[in-house]
């Protein structure tokens, strides 16, 4: 009743037989196969938050109320966190005064997604310790950190570039690294006109805005050593050039997105700039494929096998008419 | 493409790729009525009706379909979803509160030694997060939170079990130099308050590291004592020393703060230990402290990681579509052709 060998080898090598052969084989396959290693990208960010008051300037809205920059980044990083590739990790790290106060260096972001977003939540403005906000030496000391860690993750600093004290139009702290080392982003936060800063107390009350005379409004080399000597003394330079007194604005209480500020920040250290308008920039943003890593996932490619394996079952139970079209 | 996650009993089941399920239908074309397996034959009166063939046509058929379910189902990443078990184990829920002053910075110098513009000591802080890194891995079931604090208590790391966030947010201190002040008054409340709203479970512990303290004045003392007492803690101090410190049993009279503070720790009633990190064996000492007085139930929800269950998809394919193929051979196919060959 079973036929030879023979005969079921020639069977099974049927036109008619053939895919089910194949199908078979191809199923196993798919079940046998491991994970193998496949190259996949991956990022590794440390996140650092501008948390000085003028990040609390209401100038975003979410669902139609104004809400603060702090508050868009934030909202923003936790949707882009979804969208990083699992092997991606991400840490936390806030700025405030003239430094970076890392929080968390990075994790695995898919395994520690709540984790990272429970510390996400408890980043705001009550974390300063001090009252300035020198965002450029914020920045360049960001740099000078991550280039110590191993290995140096990607740096993404969010700001609006308000600097307070403001900086002397040609008297600047320069970055004296080596530009694009650190690779990295920044963020730009804020409007484009002036609005007023939302003033708070250190335990988080309110306390209306900041007003002109509360605010520093002319850079420190400008000021002189106010106070301590002639007010009409001028400073000079490391070669004892007079500096030129750089004329106030007035507008220092009031804050806007400083772009052309970070636009410079950034070439100078080898850094993008993007400024952040809706929360897909930001997830767009931290997937450039220049600050990805390759390493090898284990990857289940047994979904090939099988696809190919149906495939065959379909072909084999293909419908009459089509056959028949096709055999006339 | 998004996973999709059905809530059926026994368990819920989860597709990660739900979109391949839209190519359920092609396994129903095996079934699909057809006139193929009629026999190019003279007569069909000569032969009698062959019931089990009819049979094992029909069981190819719907074995051929059942292998096209299983590999669409594989295909689309069936699997059951992670999901959280209530257990109750032993152990405790731990408040880090972490010294990020500038004096952490400075090098750790042994008992007796002058200090000296000395590079070859860890300096306190580093001395501080391995010790810590250490107690953490030690006792991997408790629950850890974190906080570091300087002019201001900063909550970094709420209850979580995951050890390397845990670790990631010790490491972090590594990063930059210290702060500047050290208000351990707010810290220790802001620590306490972690426990704020929580259900008890599990022993509450609140570890202390820190090189030094700060007078406190009585009315926050007052809220530290009530705020321990009412979340039932118990403090460890992992006390750095400083150069020139007295240490903690220095004399009321030196008015020294941190043999103040440990007075004061001592008074609130809650139980309450130091530990000295210039001791090799501190760590040691700290973990058999708490495995010794800390090991209440305590109520942790175990994670069950997503089960895959697409291989065992691929494996059900195989074995319905072997099944379909010993069918096709031991059938004849097609008379015609077997015939000729």
């Amino acid at each position: 009743m079973i036929p030879s060998p023979r005969v079921l080898l020639a069977r099974a090598r049927h036109a008619q037989v053939l895919p089910f052969t194949a199908a078979a084989l191809l199923f196993a396959l798919a079940a046998v196969l491991p994970p193998l290693p496949v190259p996949g990208r991956s990022y590794h960010h440390l996140i650092v938050l501008d948390i000085t008051q003028s990040m609390n300037t209401l100038d975003y809205e979410i669902d139609g109320k104004p809400v603060s920059r702090l508050a868009y980044a934030k909202r923003s990083l936790a949707a882009s966190l979804r969208s990083l590739p699992c092997g991606s990790s991400v840490g936390w790290g806030v700025f405030n005064e003239y430094r970076l106060l890392a929080l968390m260096t990075p994790v695995e972001v898919c395994g520690n997604y709540h984790e990272l977003l429970a510390t996400l939540s408890n980043i705001n403005g009550q974390m300063a310790w001090a009252g300035a906000s020198e965002v450029s030496k914020g920045l360049f000391s960001s740099i000078r950190a991550l280039k110590a860690m191993e290995p140096a993750p990607t740096l993404v600093f969010i700001t609006d570039g308000q600097e307070s004290p403001p900086l002397h139009p040609t008297m600047r702290p320069t970055f004296d690294g080596e530009p694009g080392l650190v690779k990295g982003l920044i963020v730009g936060t804020g409007g484009d006109t002036l609005s007023p800063i939302p003033k708070f107390d250190p335990d988080g009350r309110p306390l209306g805005y900041w007003k002109a005379d509360e605010v520093a409004q002319t850079d420190s080399a400008t000021r002189g050593r106010h106070g301590t000597s002639d007010r009409t003394e001028n400073m000079v330079d490391e070669n004892g050039r007079a500096i030129t007194r750089s004329v106030a604005s007035g507008t220092e209480h009031l804050s806007s997105l400083k772009a052309p500020h970070l636009k410079d920040l950034a070439a100078q250290t080898g850094l993008e700039y993007r400024a952040l308008r809706a929360p897909e920039d930001l997830a767009r943003a931290l997937q450039n494929p220049a600050f990805s890593r390759t390493q090898s996932v284990p990857t289940r490619l047994g979904w090939i096998p099988a696809l190919l394996g149906l495939l065959c079952l379909a072909w084999a139970y293909r419908p009459d008419a089509w056959r028949r079209s096709r055999a006339d | 493409m998004t996973g999709w996650t059905l809530g059926l009993w026994p368990g819920a089941i989860e597709f990660t790729t739900p979109l391949w399920l839209l190519a359920a239908p092609l396994a129903l074309l095996p079934l699909w009525p057809r006139r193929r397996h009629a026999l190019d034959y003279g007569c069909v009166d000569w032969l009698p009706h062959d019931r089990l063939g009819d049979l094992l046509l029909l069981a190819g058929r719907v074995a051929a379909a059942l292998a096209m379910l299983a590999a669409v189902l594989g295909l689309s990443g069936l699997g059951q979803p992670a999901t959280e078990v209530q257990r109750t184990g032993r152990g405790a829920e731990i408040v880090i509160v972490l010294d990020r002053s500038r004096s952490m910075d400075e090098a750790l110098v042994p008992k007796g030694r002058q200090p000296a513009i000395d590079t070859t000591h860890e300096s306190k802080g580093k001395v501080a997060r391995r010790l810590l890194g250490e107690f953490a891995a030690r006792r991997p079931e408790d629950r850890y939170a974190l906080l570091l604090f300087s002019t201001s208590p900063l909550p970094i790391v709420p209850f979580t079990q995951h050890g390397d966030v845990v670790q990631a947010a010790i490491e972090a201190g590594g990063i930059g130099r210290g702060l500047s002040e050290t208000d351990i008054g707010r810290a220790l409340l802001a620590g306490a308050e972690q426990f704020e709203r929580r259900a008890y479970s599990g022993s509450r512990i609140l570890l202390l590291v820190s090189d030094g303290a700060a007078q406190m004045d009585p009315e926050i003392r007052e809220r530290i004592a009530r705020a321990l007492t009412r979340n039932r803690i118990a403090v460890y101090w992992v006390f750095i020393r400083s150069a020139l410190s007295l240490g903690l049993d220095a004399d009321e009279s030196d008015n020294v703060p941190e043999a103040a503070l440990h007075r004061f720790l001592q008074s609130t009633g809650v139980p309450y230990q130091a530990f000295e990190a210039e001791d090799p064996e501190a760590v040691e000492q700290a973990v058999a402290e708490v495995d010794r007085q800390q090991n209440l139930p305590l109520d942790y929800a175990e994670r069950i990681p997503r089960r895959d269950l697409s291989t065992w998809c691929f494996v059900v394919a195989l074995a319905a579509g072997a099944l379909a193929l010993a069918i096709r051979l031991i059938t004849r196919p097609a008379w015609k052709q077997e015939l000729q060959s």
